[in-house]
């Protein structure tokens, strides 16, 4: 089942007095299903955020739909289990951390004795069980961050919607909300992560989507968008044998006693490629693509995009 | 509702509102007492205790309105900023993404600030008044109708500022129109008086209309203590009017919010 469907959204803000405006979606459409997380990548200014924003109705769409669980984004009963950590939050500051707690389940309408059973378990997820009782103007950044993911989680979503979760938290913390994160995943919700931080994502993320100037460029599951096609890693006996590949069929990146690293053409000119090695009597051990970086491939899909324009 | 409401109580207290109510409170029960002591040093054997009673009673109950009044006019300037505060960037993230529709928690958050402060003009209201009661006993149950009046009064004056508020997204600007009507007021009832003196038409009609359209809090306040006093009353115009006012300014409060990307 599709949690989160987003059809053709499109967002210009409007920009003061000057004609024309800020494009900040155009055209993007996706869908998120039960359970997974979905890394949401992107340079700045991308619309990560307004995206976001129009998925809880905080911004209005300038056209496409959005619908959560089923429902339009703009019945608030889509938002019933949807918890949402926004980027650059400032919540009350005056509250203590358990009372932005209790105010968060109070407007989500969760019953007193069922919040007052979240709470520790909530605090102790965070790291946070010994500041509940301070306000949150005396807290630091990353306690803030940690104390928004656990408001983020008091009506015990069925969608999480992160804006930068991580932003500010220190390295353990950063691990402590990744294991978190994936607990989560687990007990059947849907995330949206949105970071910067790639390798965090790699580590966590089903799904990715890019987005760049108001477009998805590039989406898949990760092992879609780390694996590079048309490099094949052959690991073979090749020893001091000399295999040469016609140019049609593609071309030796590297090749050692133990492996050579081929890019090909196209995906059917594997198997010629492999006949050649069989004709030499070289035995093949594995064929797989290579594996490239989360980093490395958002980097390539952000620079093919921006030359092509 | 009961969340906005601990919020709004919370946000009371934090910006240290409550002491400016509990001062100005103290400083009218003191005044209340040293007058008292005066008017019985006053108070020779010979003179009607009646009338005496009776022209303390006015004074008691003319000085309480206007103690009341002062006390709206805190409240107004101290909630002006409490809705673009819950609008500004980083909090209306917060806010917004709540499950509930915009008209909802925008009307929760607005009879939240009427009631807390309500509550609290009320709570000081009432501690004056005994203070008063000490010396003289001659009000009925019918003071009810003075703290209604001026319940009314607050009512009114906060859908300005929230209308203001949702509009401009900002604090000061909200009591600047709270300001501006008041003005607007002041400027429209004296320009009225000389409107024969005017002589113009359009003008004349122009002043009426705006004298129609303005709520008539002073007026409220007045019938509030006519019918303390057991006094007849003309008209009740004035009330249904500004209740009037007070209600479309509510509405396009709601269709603005309704209506904003933030
Ligand atoms: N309230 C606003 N008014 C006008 N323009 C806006 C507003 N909010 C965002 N924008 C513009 O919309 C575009 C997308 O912004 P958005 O905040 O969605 O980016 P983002 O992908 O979240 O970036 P970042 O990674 O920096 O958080 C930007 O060009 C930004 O200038
Ligand atoms: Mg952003």
């Amino acid at each position: 089942m599709n949690v989160i469907e987003v059809t053709e959204l499109s967002k210009v803000y409007a920009s003061g007095l000057g004609r024309g405006g800020i494009v900040a979606l155009d055209g993007v459409s996706f869908s998120v299903e039960q359970g997974q997380i979905v890394g949401l990548l992107g340079p700045n200014g991308a619309g990560k955020t307004t995206l976001f924003k129009i998925l809880l109705n905080i911004t209005k769409p300038t056209g496409g739909r959005a619908r959560l669980s089923g429902l339009p984004a703009s019945d608030p009963l889509s938002r019933q289990r949807v918890g949402y950590l926004p980027e650059n939050h400032r919540f009350p500051d005056h509250q203590t951390g358990i009372g932005l707690m209790e105010l968060t389940a109070r407007l989500y309408g969760v019953e007193s004795s069922l919040f007052e059973d979240q709470l520790e378990p909530l605090l102790e997820l965070v790291g946070m069980e010994k500041w509940g009782e301070t306000k949150l103007r005396k807290y630091s950044k990353g306690m803030l961050q940690r104390i928004g993911l656990a408001q983020a989680l008091v009506s015990d979503p069925e969608i999480l919607l992160l804006d930068e979760p991580t932003d500010g938290v220190d390295p353990v913390g950063k691990i402590e909300i990744r294991e978190a994160l994936l607990k989560i995943r687990n007990q059947g919700k849907s995330i949206i992560l949105n970071s910067h931080l790639l390798s965090e994502v790699e580590s966590v993320a089903d799904r990715v989507v890019i987005l760049s100037k108001g477009k998805i460029v590039k989406s898949g599951s990760m092992a879609e968008l780390t694996s590079q096609k048309s490099h094949i890693i052959i690991e073979a006996e090749i020893g001091h044998n000399i295999v040469e590949i016609p140019p049609r069929l593609g071309k030796v990146l590297s090749v050692s006693t133990k492996n050579m690293i081929v890019e090909v053409v196209d995906d059917s000119n594997l198997n010629p490629i492999l006949e050649l090695l069989f004709l030499k009597k070289i035995p093949i051990r594995s064929v797989k693509p290579m594996r490239i970086s989360l980093e490395q491939s958002f980097l390539n899909t952000i620079t093919e995009q921006e030359q092509t324009g | 509702m009961r969340g906005l409401i601990q919020h709004t109580i919370s946000e009371l207290f934090d910006r240290k509102l409550v002491y400016a109510f509990a001062l100005v409170t103290l400083v009218a029960v003191l005044l209340v007492l040293f007058s008292t002591t005066i008017d019985i040093s006053f108070g020779g054997e010979e003179q009607d205790l009646g009338d005496l009673s009776q022209a303390m009673g006015d004074t008691f109950l003319k000085g309480l309105s206007m103690f009341l009044s002062f006390l709206v006019f805190l409240a107004v300037m101290g909630t002006a900023g409490l809705i673009p505060t819950m609008l500004s960037p980083g909090q209306s993230d917060y806010f917004l993404s709540k499950p509930l529709s915009r008209t909802r928690l925008m009307l929760s958050k607005f009879c939240s600030i009427f009631s807390v402060y309500g509550a609290v003009i009320v709570v000081c209201g009432a501690v004056v008044w005994l203070a008063m009661s000490v010396s003289y006993l001659g009000f009925s149950g019918a003071i009810f109708y003075l703290f209604l009046s001026h319940l009314i009064s607050l009512f009114i004056w906060l859908s300005i500022t929230a209308l203001a508020g949702v509009m401009s997204n900002s604090s000061a600007m909200s009591i600047m129109a709270a300001f501006t009507v008041w003005v607007l007021k002041v400027v429209v009832s004296s320009a009225r008086a000389f409107e024969d003196v005017l002589g113009s038409k359009l003008l004349k009609f122009f002043l009426d209309a705006l004298y129609q359209i303005l709520p008539k809090t002073d007026q409220i306040e007045t019938i509030g203590e006519r019918l303390t006093s057991d006094l007849f009353i003309a008209s009740y115009s004035a009330v249904w009017t500004s209740l009037l006012f007070a209600v479309v300014l509510l509405f396009l409060t709601v269709v603005t919010f309704n209506r904003r990307s933030y």
